[in-house]
């Protein structure tokens, strides 16, 4: 049935959907922790 | 503030919706039976109704969140009804793609005013807007209670519109909408059950990370100004 | 506090501010010649884009006018939150928590009746122009139970809307999509009273107008004061 590419499309959607908005905060995650360690890092040698 | 360590529900929810998506998408593909009119692309139907249904959910959670954050004006009702909004926006859209996908096969169309994707194209138009208008104000306390305001109005109106555009639609039936055309039996029941279960455990998951960005996010605000005031 | 509060005295409040609105703008009558202009213009614009003669006028009437009216609605209410503003009218008003609804009350019905008369105008421009006999009680009726909704919550919005950055041009983004049931209902309904039908064939719009006048005049009384609250 030629309808399968649709079906198939409409999957894929689901999947790239779905890995856009884990990968987003993910990557967003991350990059934050990283700052934070370094401003953390930054405060603690400002105390000292 | 919570010590970095493994986040052990975060991996449990991540490991269980995965599992359960697995075998929703196993139950889509093998133990649903193939429709009798549409065939195998009639399958579309369930992943696409479940995010329609997370669309929804997400946006009532908005609007819970709204509410107790304009009764106990604490940023971490904020927070919840923000990061819903985030997950809220990708299950429509997804939720309008995958019924477009299964409207030109279906009717021969990319677009029908049918009362699903219609309603979903309204939400989708919501929370653009609620987007928006976070991002139009200044000052964290004034976003968070307009936010929650617009969220709690919005809402109400949705059950209101979603029973206009049945209405709208039944007093001219065309054949695009007269019904779903389709002859459902017990094990599609028992599949879009199951995966509509599975998208909503897949919320929670993305729900409570978005949550953790948006605190971790908070931090990071609190340690520049510390900083700042060095 | 609030011993002495009456219903008097908060119907006197109200009306106080409906007061001070409609002689403010019958001073300049900006607003309504504007909005008034733009309606019209509105209509020309409809009947030449849309090709509008004969029978196409007459079907299309009931959506060219209440799309109309929604966009210049934004107008007006715009306008009147505006000046509010640029007159610190508000802050003078905030006394009490029960005034912050008599205040919404009496910007709502001060909107509203600025919306009527300009409908009041425009009605019979508009029966003439698309040939379609809008000056019955019923239609006047729709057009009232319309309007009322709309005005409730486009000035909740427009309180909101003027408070963001973008200002003025924030309010259709967030009031349209929520005047989705309020549009559908009021077009069936008009459409259909147009065509001869009555109202208890058209019961279940008109069900459906009342219901949603009745939910969002209350969600907007109840919200109010958390918009204007500083």
């Amino acid at each position: 049935m030629e309808n399968l590419s649709y079906l198939v499309a409409a999957y894929i959607v689901f999947w790239a959907l779905t890995f856009v908005l884990v990968f987003s905060i993910w990557a967003r995650q991350r990059r934050l922790e990283q700052e934070i360690a370094a401003l953390a890092a930054q405060l603690k040698e400002n105390e000292e | 503030m919570k010590r970095s360590g493994q986040d052990w529900w975060g991996i449990a929810l991540a490991v269980l919706s995965g599992a359960a998506i697995v075998i929703a998408l196993t139950m889509v593909f093998v133990y649903a039976p193939r429709e009798a009119t549409m065939g195998d692309v009639q399958r579309i139907f369930y992943f696409h109704v479940s995010s329609a249904w997370v669309g929804f959910l997400a946006f009532f959670v908005t609007f819970l969140a709204g509410i107790g954050y304009l009764a106990r004006r604490e940023r971490r009702w904020d927070i919840v009804a923000v990061s819903s909004v985030e997950i809220g926006v990708t299950f429509i859209t997804m939720a309008i793609i995958t019924g477009s996908l299964w409207a030109r096969p279906a009717w021969g169309t990319y677009w029908t005013w049918e009362p699903r994707l219609t309603i979903s194209a309204v939400q989708l138009l919501i929370y653009v807007s609620y987007v928006m208008l976070r991002a139009a104000i200044e000052g964290p306390e004034r976003r968070a209670r307009f936010a929650a305001v617009y969220g709690i109005v919005a809402f109400v109106t949705v059950p209101l519109s979603w029973f206009a555009i049945r209405w709208w639609r039944t007093i001219h039936p065309d054949v695009l909408t007269s019904g779903e055309g389709m002859a459902l039996t017990s094990r599609m029941v028992q599949t879009l059950l199951f995966s509509v279960g599975a998208f909503t455990l897949l919320y929670v998951t993305l729900l409570r990370q978005r949550i953790r960005l948006e605190q971790a996010t908070d931090v990071l605000l609190y340690l520049r100004a510390r900083i700042r005031d060095l | 506090m609030g011993v002495g509060l009456s219903l008097h005295s908060y119907l006197g409040k109200v009306w106080a501010i409906i007061v001070k609105d409609v002689v403010a703008e019958f001073r300049t009558r900006e607003m309504i010649s504007a909005m008034l202009v733009f309606s019209v213009l509105a209509l020309l614009i409809f009947s030449f884009a849309l090709d509008l003669r004969g029978a196409m006028a007459r079907a299309a009437a009931p959506g060219v006018l209440w799309a109309t009216v929604a966009f210049s609605g934004t107008l007006g209410l715009s306008r009147s939150l505006a000046r509010e503003q640029q007159n610190g009218c508000i802050d003078g008003l905030l006394l009490a928590p029960m005034d912050r609804s008599a205040i919404f009350f009496g910007k709502a019905l001060g909107n509203l009746a600025f919306m009527v008369v300009v409908e009041i105008m425009l009605l019979p421009l508009f029966s003439a122009l698309f040939n379609v006999p809008l000056l019955r009680i019923g239609v006047l009726g729709v057009t009232a139970l319309g309007t009322t909704g709309y005005a409730a919550v486009g000035t909740l919005l427009a309180a909101i809307a003027v408070n963001t950055r973008a200002r003025e041009v924030m309010l259709p983004v967030l009031l349209l999509p929520l005047v989705v049931p309020l549009l559908i209902a009021a077009v069936k309904t008009t459409g259909g009273l147009i065509e001869g039908g009555t109202l208890a064939e058209l019961g279940g719009w008109v069900r459906l107008l009342v219901a949603y006048d009745l939910i969002i005049v209350a969600v907007s009384m109840l919200t109010f004061g958390y918009v204007v609250e500083e």
